[in-house]
C-alpha cells in the first residue's frame, strides 16, 4: 500500500471529498502496518522459542563433551569419539545462535522502530484532517 | 516542511531487505566455506595412516584439546545467545510504544465514529 505524505499546505487546501478519501488512505496505511507488525510478533516468539531451545541443547552438547572427558582415561578412542559427536552438535547450536536468531531480530527491531516512524508521520496528518472537517 | 512520502520510507524498507539478504549470502559462504574445511581436514587425516596411528596413540590429549575447543564455543554461544536476549528486551521496548500509538489510533477512531453517530442521529432528528 502505497500513500503520499501530503504537506500540512497541501492538507489545508483539500477539498471536503478529497479530505475524506485521503483519511481513509492513511487509516488503511495505518490497518497494514498493524498486520505487518504482527505477523512480526509470531517471528519474534518463534525466535525466542528456538533460542531457549538452543540454549537446552547447549547443555546437553556440554553433558555430552564432558561425558567424553571423563571415558578418556578409560577408552580414548571412545573419548575422542564421544567429545567429537558433542563438538559437532555443538558446532551446529553455536550457528543458529551466532547467525540464525541475532540477525533476524535486529532486522525486527529494526522494523518496528520504522513502522513506529511512519505511525507517526501518518498521526499528525490525521489529527490535522480531524480538526478540519467539519 | 519539506514534501516525503511513504514510497520513500518504504524503498528504505526495502533496502534493510536487501542488506538482510546479503547477510543470509554471507552466512551461507561462510558455513559452506567451514564444511569444505573440515571434509578436507578429515579426509586428509583419514588417508594418513601415520595421522591415524597418531591419533590412535594420543587419544587422551587429543579428547583434552577438542573439549577446550568445546568449552570456547559453549562461551562463544551463551555469549551470543545474552545477545539475542538483549535484543528481545529492545523489541519488546520497541513493540511498547507502539502499542500505545495503536490505542491512540483505535480511540482516535472511536472519537470519530462517536461524531458519525450524532452527526447521523442530528440528520435524522432534522
Amino acid at each position: 500500500l502505497i500513500v503520499r505524505l501530503l504537506t500540512e499546505a497541501e492538507i489545508r487546501r483539500l477539498p471536503r471529498l478529497r479530505l475524506l478519501a485521503y483519511r481513509t488512505q492513511l487509516r488503511d496505511y495505518e490497518d497494514a502496518k498493524r498486520a505487518e507488525v504482527t505477523s512480526l510478533d509470531d517471528e519474534v516468539l518463534r525466535l525466542r522459542d528456538e533460542a531457549q531451545r538452543v540454549w537446552g541443547d547447549v547443555g546437553v552438547d556440554g553433558a555430552i563433551l564432558f561425558g567424553g572427558l571423563v571415558l578418556s582415561p578409560v577408552s580414548g578412542p571412545g573419548g575422542v569419539v564421544m567429545v567429537g559427536i558433542g563438538l559437532y552438535r555443538l558446532t551446529n547450536h553455536t550457528m543458529k545462535a551466532a547467525f540464525g536468531a541475532r540477525d533476524a531480530l535486529q532486522a525486527a527491531v529494526a522494523r518496528v522502530k520504522a513502522v513506529k516512524r511512519l505511525l507517526d508521520e501518518a498521526d499528525w496528518r490525521l489529527a490535522l484532517i480531524e480538526s478540519l472537517l467539519p | 516542511m519539506s514534501r516525503t512520502t511513504l514510497e520513500q520510507e518504504q524503498a528504505e524498507l526495502g533496502e534493510g531487505r536487501r542488506d538482510d539478504d546479503s547477510r543470509r549470502w554471507r552466512r551461507s559462504l561462510t558455513i559452506d566455506a567451514t564444511l569444505l574445511i573440515g571434509v578436507a581436514t578429515v579426509a586428509f587425516v583419514l588417508g594418513n595412516e601415520r595421522v591415524v596411528e597418531s591419533v590412535l596413540s594420543n587419544a587422551q590429549a587429543l579428547t583434552i584439546v577438542l573439549g577446550a575447543v568445546g568449552l570456547v564455543l559453549i562461551a562463544f554461544t551463551a555469549l551470543e545467545l545474552r545477545k539475542s536476549a538483549s535484543l528481545f528486551q529492545e523489541y519488546s521496548e520497541a513493540r511498547r510504544d507502539l502499542k500505545d500509538a495503536f490505542q491512540k489510533i483505535d480511540e482516535r477512531r472511536a472519537r470519530d465514529e462517536r461524531f458519525v453517530g450524532r452527526d447521523r442521529g442530528e440528520a435524522s432528528d432534522a
